[in-house]
């Protein structure tokens, strides 16, 4: 014999909703920092010297390294990139924005490096060949 | 009374355990065990370290220790008092080296053999002459190339026990073993201190070790070589192994508008007039892949084949029409992510 009762009352609703909403507050932090900023880390002869959470970057602005041959950074939010240098090749110019995990350009001749740190996504490959 | 019966009560609580995991899922599931990276500028290149281990961070400096000595103790030939710098002052007569110095000419030299000398140690004065990556690159004179291709020849290098002997006035250039050299040797740290997995990359070449702890495999993009530094074309799923990777698009040197590239062919003295834009290869060896890398790119993809049996190597190769050819031992681990590339199952 069928029972005429719903299956879930007024209250047992309310309860899932509130499970639901304490499994987001848990979760949350989660979703947020799988888009965490990632994070230009500037190193001149082997030594860190800037750290730049390219995400919290407000107004695009450059950086003159004081290097000889010379390097200027441009950083704008979310990415960075060698603006110019006076060495013979350019490869740290030609190298263009870098935005993502892993990304890398160096300037050998100004002993200068500029390296993305932060989570990859797994659509990724986990190196590439050069 | 909030649950009317028991029945109503454990549904409630099933339906929240299966939100609960699905959001876990959602929220957790996309995400990679984070190794320890590294980036330093050596070898007049850019090394990076990825390494699974919790000692990681001084596994990382034991590694660029090791390459530094590499590059001062053995390879470098600027390097005054390294090996082949002695060797290149002493040409003409024995020098004593390091045993593994004379393990890796020996190498060299089979290399060499085997492919008629495309891939030819002696290519010092010419790398010199061009002289391309620095200040001073140049397009030589006819008559400073045949001066420069008159000294070049691997059968002029002698070895004896621990000595190397190479002709007089003949210079060693170990630049297209070096990287490769390099992650063989972290290849054996990387063992001695038990590392489960790593990804290093040398430049040109690169170390896939022990386990990917994210996947079944290693995913190597191979690098787009007419697009920028991170486009890849495709992704290969590779175990443990080495590999390497030559393209025309390295060290370029610009002069009245011709581009002219830092892989020179021993033969004629000039960039290698080759139709690929690059050629990656994968063995068990850093030396060798690094080696057969140089050797492939300028033999061509036909001609390369059954150099790459010989070491029982794989290849990919891209040519200037956007084919990309993959040898048989790898077909089935290679996906095309470029549209513009078009993958043909070669040898």
């Amino acid at each position: 014999m069928k029972s005429n009762k719903p299956f879930l009352k007024r209250a047992d609703i309310i309860l899932i909703v509130i499970v639901i909403f304490i499994c987001i507050v848990l979760f949350l932090p989660n979703f947020l920092n799988r888009n965490s900023s990632a994070v230009a880390v500037v190193y001149k002869n082997g030594k860190e010297v800037q750290r730049i959470s390219l995400d919290s970057v407000a107004k695009s602005y450059e950086i003159n390294l004081g290097t000889e041959p010379a390097n200027i950074l441009l950083v704008e939010k979310g990415r960075i990139c060698y603006k110019s240098a006076t060495c013979h090749d350019k490869l740290c110019v030609k190298q263009g924005w870098l935005s993502k995990s892993g990304d890398t350009a160096a300037c050998l001749p100004s002993k200068t490096l500029v390296v993305i740190e932060g989570q990859s996504s797994t659509d990724e490959p986990d190196i590439i060949s050069y | 009374m909030l649950f009317n019966n028991k029945t109503n009560f454990t549904k409630i609580v099933f339906v929240s355990i299966c939100l609960s995991l699905v959001l876990l899922c959602l929220s957790g599931c996309n995400k990679k065990i984070a190794p320890h990276t590294s980036t330093t500028l050596a070898m007049g290149t850019v090394i990076s370290q990825s390494i699974y281990d919790s000692d990681a961070q001084k596994i990382a400096k034991e590694i660029d220790t090791e390459i530094k000595n590499l590059e001062n103790i053995n390879l470098s030939w600027r390097i005054k008092d390294s090996d082949i710098n002695r060797i290149n002052a002493n040409s003409g007569n024995f020098t004593k080296v390091d045993d593994r110095t004379i393990d890796w000419i020996k190498t060299s030299i089979d290399v060499s053999k085997n492919c008629n000398g495309v891939f030819d140690l002696t290519v010092g004065p010419l790398i010199q002459l061009w002289n391309i990556g620095s200040d001073d690159a140049k397009v030589p004179t006819s008559d400073e190339l045949s001066s420069a291709l008159k000294t070049i020849d691997y059968k002029n290098v002698i070895i004896s026990g621990n000595e190397v002997k190479c002709g007089k006035g003949q210079n060693l250039d170990l630049g297209a073993i070096g990287k490769g050299v390099a992650c063989d040797q972290i290849a054996n740290i990387l063992d001695n201190k038990n590392v489960k997995g790593a990804t290093i990359s040398v430049g040109g070449s690169i170390l896939l070790y022990g386990k990917n702890p994210n996947a079944a495999n290693w995913a190597l993009g191979i690098r787009n070589p007419i697009g920028k530094a991170d486009d890849y074309v495709a992704i290969l799923k590779l175990d443990e192994c080495f590999v390497s990777t030559s393209g025309d698009y390295e060290r370029v040197f610009e002069k009245d508008g011709i581009s002219y590239h830092h892989i020179l062919d021993p033969r004629t003295g000039y960039p290698a007039k080759s139709e690929l834009l690059s050629v990656t290869v994968i063995c068990n060896s850093g030396l060798l892949s690094d080696a057969l890398s140089t050797a492939c790119f300028i033999l061509g993809y036909e001609n390369s084949i059954s150099l790459l049996e010989k070491y029982d190597a794989q290849g990919v190769f891209i040519d200037k029409d956007l084919n990309v050819y993959v040898t048989k031992g790898i077909q089935n681990r290679i996906s095309i992510t470029e549209p513009n590339f078009k993958l043909v199952k070669g040898n």
